[in-house]
């Protein structure tokens, strides 16, 4: 069982961690621009010379990079928000009805919205996919949260005259940890994709940058001319890193999932 | 149950207003210069005061709340501006677009409706054996695909080296809209809706394998089995019946990502709908044709939705009997 | 007399640790008889049920062998043969008209004829026939639940607790109910916990303890302070029961 999440793990982090080795920017080889796939460019060169393999490698890095970031911050205002939820049930009404009404748009409409007003770039991606992605996750936080205060335990603490933040850190965190888990592992396959595709519809990333999104939209102006290496491959990549990651995230799940079952077993 | 039907409408009238209030606040807070997005190139040639006039008949002079008024009341009386852009009316851009989105997205539904039914069928059925693990599998596989990449692989693949289907637009080139057949609206349409299918079949498909694998796990089929029911008549008689319906839901409740599929497919298969007039729209700056289709997407998601939680009362007997005894 | 089901040799494990959940179980029964299987909760009565209707789930298997009339038991026999009666009304499907699941155990042509008579039979009125089984009270559920086994043409009913939980009311019902099934001239293997239940229906007793069958007797041997019961455990048990005032 560790085997099937730490393999994939660790084949990711190591792609992640190799990406670093390449310098940033890539050389141009004009004698060598639109060359098919072959040994010395494996994923074949563009129009302007430059391999497509670091070119894709440097794009999975970003992806990734943005992806752990707005995981983290998706997470993190899902559980602030959760347990304001708890304070108050009027904070709780607000905090379900802000929920539906950032899922009643569209998540990409959403996202080109956010970029629209921020005027994309860097900033403008993390904070539209931090923004599409947070109510999912406090959904499911909230349900547990609100269930959680109801046992008896958290109910003692109260009347010991335990503070809210005392509670939260004693009996909530500890209690949510393998939700925030999951969700963070959750979130992020699904933010880098949405990355992609905003980025691709020219919202996202400026053009200058290295991203999966920018080398895609570029290369649809060459399928005609029949240079599929440039859509094909980086695509494949970005999809094999997110495979990977998927099965690490499903062989996680299951851990936290048998731990848990265990616990039922024990109390009866 | 009239009751509860009406009062879901409303809660989601109240959202929609919502929802259009923070578009409208979040449009206007853009860097974008919607006056420099109607002049364009000629910007330059505008003094100070031409602006100001400019301003003043749009309205752009007076706070945001009054603009915001203004906005919403024309729209309910069914004026949407006039999109910079395109130079003439909002509704005239999105009337004919609207017909080809909603053709795409309903052809879509529909294909990855029944086949993630099917499959998702087939897989709770059968779980555990290989056929499980292989539709599990696919499922997985569209899970982690960039939805575009796999569009231009099917252009790629279709319309570049095999030639068999059009590489843009939702009608043929050179003939007026009224020759144009449905026929040839179809055709153009396969792609992308294909894109769209493929990528939505793993939601239903995941979600009616989970909810079935559920139903026969309950006492009641357990019963059917030791009643002698098993294999294909114990799906029809209890099974179908009781996965039916959440799987359904699940499929109208997808509407968003439906439409979210549909912006980039149109993007992908240069198809004019209304996901490539909102990237267009945004673009360029082009508020009103901009803020209007974010307010159809809106209408869309909340269509899906109630539908999803009518389906429930109208079709399933305990909420709809429910009450009346017991 | 004619034995129509057999078990013989039957044990229950896990596929993959070989724990034993049932070990070597033993007994008939015999057309128009009542063997009742009593043992407490946990000690593998329902399996027992699984096991003879082939329906175990996924990751046990079992070995020895079920016989009906001789031979082995397949899987058209459930429904047909041998029928189960279900603890509660969880086990109709709850998006299905009454009518319709227990006329879907009625081989013969005219199965919505029979299936009213059934319902007049048992004291039901012909509309419960349309409702869903939400919408049945308790009493009406049980008699709707006993009714699949008498539609069916099964000869051997197995009952898994038909008694949970119930009030005294109604677990007379329910008994009266288990006896028009015996009148009809079929086998049953009732499977409970509930002792008062037995001794109305039951010719036979087996106690199930920890996975295995530790004593078969006659009904009529529990009298007295149990001096005709074998094993110590059914003597304890039959002592510990209260109108026996807790004998010593």
């Amino acid at each position: 069982m560790k085997k099937n999440m730490m393999i994939p793990l660790f084949l990711f982090l190591t792609c992640y961690v190799l990406s670093f080795l390449i310098k940033d920017t890539i050389s141009l080889e004009l004698t060598n621009k639109n060359q098919a796939p072959s040994l010395s460019h494996l994923f074949g060169t563009d129009w302007l010379g430059r391999d497509m393999l670091l070119r894709t490698l440097k794009g999975i890095q970003l992806s990734i990079t943005l992806g752990v970031v707005t995981a983290l911050l998706s997470t993190s205002l899902g559980l602030l928000l959760s347990l304001l939820a708890i304070v108050h049930p009027y904070l709780d009404r607000m905090l379900s009805w802000l929920i539906d009404l950032f899922l009643s748009l569209p998540h990409l409409v959403t996202l080109i919205l956010i970029s629209f007003v921020l005027g994309g770039g860097f900033k403008g991606v993390v904070i539209g996919l931090m923004l599409t992605h947070w109510p999912a996750i406090t959904r499911v936080l909230r349900a547990e949260l609100l269930q959680l205060q109801t046992m008896p335990y958290i109910q003692i603490s109260k009347q010991q005259g335990k503070g809210f933040w005392w509670r939260a850190r004693h009996h909530f965190l500890p209690h949510l940890f393998p939700q925030l888990m999951v969700g963070f592992t959750l979130i992020f396959p699904h933010a880098i994709l949405h990355e992609a595709s905003i980025t691709f519809l020219g919202f996202g990333l400026a053009a200058e940058q290295p991203a999966i999104g920018i080398i895609l939209s570029e290369s649809m102006q060459y399928l005609s001319s029949g240079m599929w290496w440039l859509a094909f491959f980086p695509g494949v990549t970005l999809l094999l890193m997110m495979l990977l990651f998927q099965r690490f995230a499903n062989a996680f799940k299951h851990h936290l999932e048998r731990d848990r079952s265990y616990e039922h077993y024990f109390n009866g | 149950m009239a009751v509860a039907i009406i009062k879901k409408l409303v809660r989601l009238v109240i959202l929609l207003f919502a929802v259009s209030l923070l578009t409208f606040l979040l449009v206007s807070m853009s860097p974008v210069d919607p006056i420099r997005a109607y002049i364009g190139t000629d910007m330059l040639l505008v003094s100070p005061e031409q602006r100001e006039q400019i301003e003043a008949y749009w309205g752009l002079d007076q706070p945001l709340f009054s603009q915001y008024v203004q906005w919403i009341s024309s729209i309910l009386s069914g004026d949407f501006g006039t999109s910079l852009i395109h130079r003439v009316p909002v509704t005239e851009v999105i009337a004919d677009r609207f017909f080809s989105s909603i053709l795409l997205i309903a052809l879509a539904w529909l294909m990855s409706g029944i086949l993630g039914i099917v499959l998702g069928s087939v897989a709770a059925m059968k779980k555990g054996s290989w056929l499980d693990r292989v539709i599990k599998g696919y499922c997985y596989l569209l899970l982690s695909t960039p939805g575009f990449w796999l569009g231009l692989l099917l252009l790629m693949v279709f319309s570049v080296w095999l030639g068999i289907f059009p590489t843009g637009l939702s009608a043929p080139i050179g003939i007026t809209t009224g020759d144009v057949t449905l026929l040839d609206r179809l055709y153009h349409a396969v792609l992308p809706a294909l894109t769209l299918s493929i990528i939505g079949v793993s939601n239903v498909c995941l979600h009616t394998r989970e909810k079935l694998i559920d139903v026969l796990n309950t006492p009641y089929i357990l019963q059917a089995r030791a009643n002698g029911y098993q294999g294909i008549r114990l799906f029809r008689r209890h099974g179908l019946r009781n996965m039916l319906l959440p799987a359904i839901s699940v499929h109208f409740a997808s509407f968003g990502e439906l439409f979210g599929g549909a912006i980039i497919a149109e993007q992908v298969f240069s198809y004019p709908g209304l996901g490539q007039a909102v990237v267009d729209a945004g673009l360029q700056g082009d508020m009103p044709l901009f803020l209007a289709i974010v307010l159809i997407s809106a209408v869309f998601v909340f269509v899906g939705n109630w539908i999803a939680d009518i389906l429930y009362l109208v079709l399933d007997p305990r909420l709809r009997k429910g009450g009346k005894s017991s | 007399m004619n034995t129509i089901l057999t078990v013989n040799g039957l044990s229950v494990f896990h596929q993959q640790s070989e724990h034993y959940l049932l070990e070597d179980i033993n007994f008939s029964l015999s057309k128009g008889q009542v063997l009742a299987l009593v043992g407490s909760s946990g000690s593998g009565k329902s399996l027992l049920a699984q096991a003879i209707l082939q329906l175990l789930p996924e990751n046990l298997c079992h070995k020895g062998e079920v016989l009906y009339n001789g031979r082995q038991v397949n899987q058209y026999d459930r429904g047909n043969n041998i029928v189960l009666i279900p603890q509660s009304v969880e086990a109709l499907d709850p998006l299905m008209k009454v009518g319709k699941q227990i006329e879907g155990l009625i081989l013969t042509e005219d199965s919505q004829q029979v299936m009213l008579d059934l319902l007049a039979r048992l004291g039901l009125e012909a509309e419960i026939a349309a409702r869903y089984p939400f919408q049945l009270s308790g009493g009406q559920a049980r008699r709707v639940l006993t009714a699949i086994a008498l539609g069916s043409s099964a000869s051997i009913v197995i009952a898994d607790e038909p008694t949970p939980g119930l009030d005294k009311e109604a677990k007379n019902e329910m008994i009266a109910l288990l006896k028009e099934v015996q009148q009809a001239g079929k086998a049953i293997l009732l499977i409970t916990h509930d002792f008062d239940a037995v001794l109305q229906l039951a010719d036979r007793v087996a106690f199930l303890y920890q996975g295995s069958i530790v004593e078969v007797t006659d009904a009529n041997h529990f009298s007295g302070d149990g001096q005709k019961l074998a094993h110590p455990f059914t003597k304890a048990l039959w002592q510990s029961l209260p109108q026996n005032s807790f004998i010593k």
